[in-house]
């Protein structure tokens, strides 16, 4: 009994070892064989299955179990920096070059890759109907030269009035920042040479709201909004909001449904919170 | 901050302070049932049942909660965005400019209820 079971374990065994360099070659092979934009399928598969996987472990562990599991089984992105931006430079100028520069400029922790990453799709992807999920990130990254290079021209040569819009929004957001970091007292030579001045924000927030009145914001918690209404916000603050300003009077109902008017706390230094419980 | 505010609210109950809320919770009663339950004693406005996409943080363009604004006694803005003890600092400040010495420093931070 002892013994047809050991038989039986051993060919088990000798089955897998045999089997595992071949189905590795066959793997490499098939995946050479997919098509560029199946090529990035896979590979970006394969990262969000890994993600996956590392949720599952991560929540069924223990307190104490989880920094380990977060050192050792967490994805590290920049470990598939590598096979991404070879997908871009064996396929140049295909959605799958354009899909893996995106992901790399998205997911990566690589300046350098993400660098070389935005290079390749100013040179050869300017004018994809995708670029505004790359120039929204760009708004938001701390501002750079190249940065703010890099929207202006996005929105003189990208054809599609949903890039022009984000790219537009994003170089707004990008100059508000330069403004808080001159007004922080941030001299350096950068901040110092680019012009924030309401005049110029204004003219492009105005700009959204005159040029792209529809277009929508596609992703995020943002979803049913346009850029213009986005733009619209940022220009009442800009003009109504700011510090020295008188804040704009509040008329609504109270929570139990009695009307009342911020004015009415005139004579009194205000600390208006607007909170919610989640 | 609950704890903070309602330490605020006890230290500066006798000084021309307020706080006023513009809360951007959905369901009305619910929120009644909180501002009960966690002694939350000063006046809210109330955003609406669009929650966050409400008509107030709207106009207001607020886009994270919680935003803070401190205004002073004519009505300017003069703060955006404190928390902790850059808020006291402010609020110390701005108390002082209407003649009143307060002193923030010594938070009671009672448990949160």
């Amino acid at each position: 009994m002892k013994t047809r079971y050991l038989a039986v374990l051993l060919c088990l065994a000798m089955t897998a070892c045999n089997a595992s360099p071949e189905s590795a070659s066959n793997s490499e092979s098939t995946f050479k064989n997919l098509t560029p934009e199946a090529q990035f399928e896979s590979l970006n598969g394969e990262f969000d299955d890994a993600v996956k996987e590392f949720a599952t472990a991560y929540r069924a562990a223990s307190e104490s179990e989880r920094s380990a599991i977060f050192e050792n089984q967490y994805p590290k992105a920049n470990e598939y920096v590598g096979q991404f931006m070879k997908i871009a430079e064996e396929n140049p100028d295909t959605d799958a070059a354009f899909d893996s520069l995106s992901w790399i400029v998205m997911r990566a922790r690589d300046e350098a890759a993400a660098e070389q990453a935005y290079e390749r799709l100013w040179a050869n992807h300017i004018d994809h109907e995708k670029m505004n999920d790359i120039c929204m990130g760009l708004g938001s990254a701390t501002p750079s030269q190249k940065s703010l290079d890099r929207l202006n021209e996005l929105i003189v040569k990208n054809p599609r009035s949903s890039v022009k819009a984000a790219a537009t929004f994003s170089l707004a957001m990008a100059l508000s920042r330069v403004k808080e970091m001159k007004a922080g007292g941030d001299t350096s030579e950068f901040i110092s040479s680019v012009d924030a001045s309401d005049d110029r924000i204004e003219k492009l927030y105005n700009a959204i709201v005159s040029d792209y009145p529809d277009v929508k914001v596609l992703k995020g918690r943002g979803n049913k909004r346009t850029y213009s209404s986005m733009a619209e916000g940022a220009l009442f603050e800009m003009q109504n909001l700011a510090i020295g300003m008188e804040a704009p009077e509040i008329e609504g109902k109270d929570l139990d449904g009695l009307s009342f008017k911020l004015s009415e706390y005139r004579g009194k230094v205000v600390l208006l919170d607007f909170w919610g419980d989640w | 901050m609950y704890s903070h505010e309602r330490s605020l609210v006890k230290q500066l109950a006798d000084k021309p302070f307020a706080i006023v809320g513009v809360n951007s919770d959905k369901d009305r009663k619910e929120i009644c049932d909180v501002v009960k339950e966690k002694n939350i004693s000063w006046r809210s406005f109330w955003n609406g049942s669009e929650g966050p996409g409400g008509h107030i943080s709207t106009k207001w363009n607020v886009s994270s909660w919680p935003t803070t604004y401190l205004l002073d006694a004519e009505g300017k803005i003069r703060f955006k965005n404190l928390r902790g003890e850059k808020m006291d600092k402010a609020i110390t400040e701005l108390m002082a400019e209407l003649g009143h010495e307060v002193d923030l420093t010594n938070h009671e931070d009672d448990e949160e209820l």
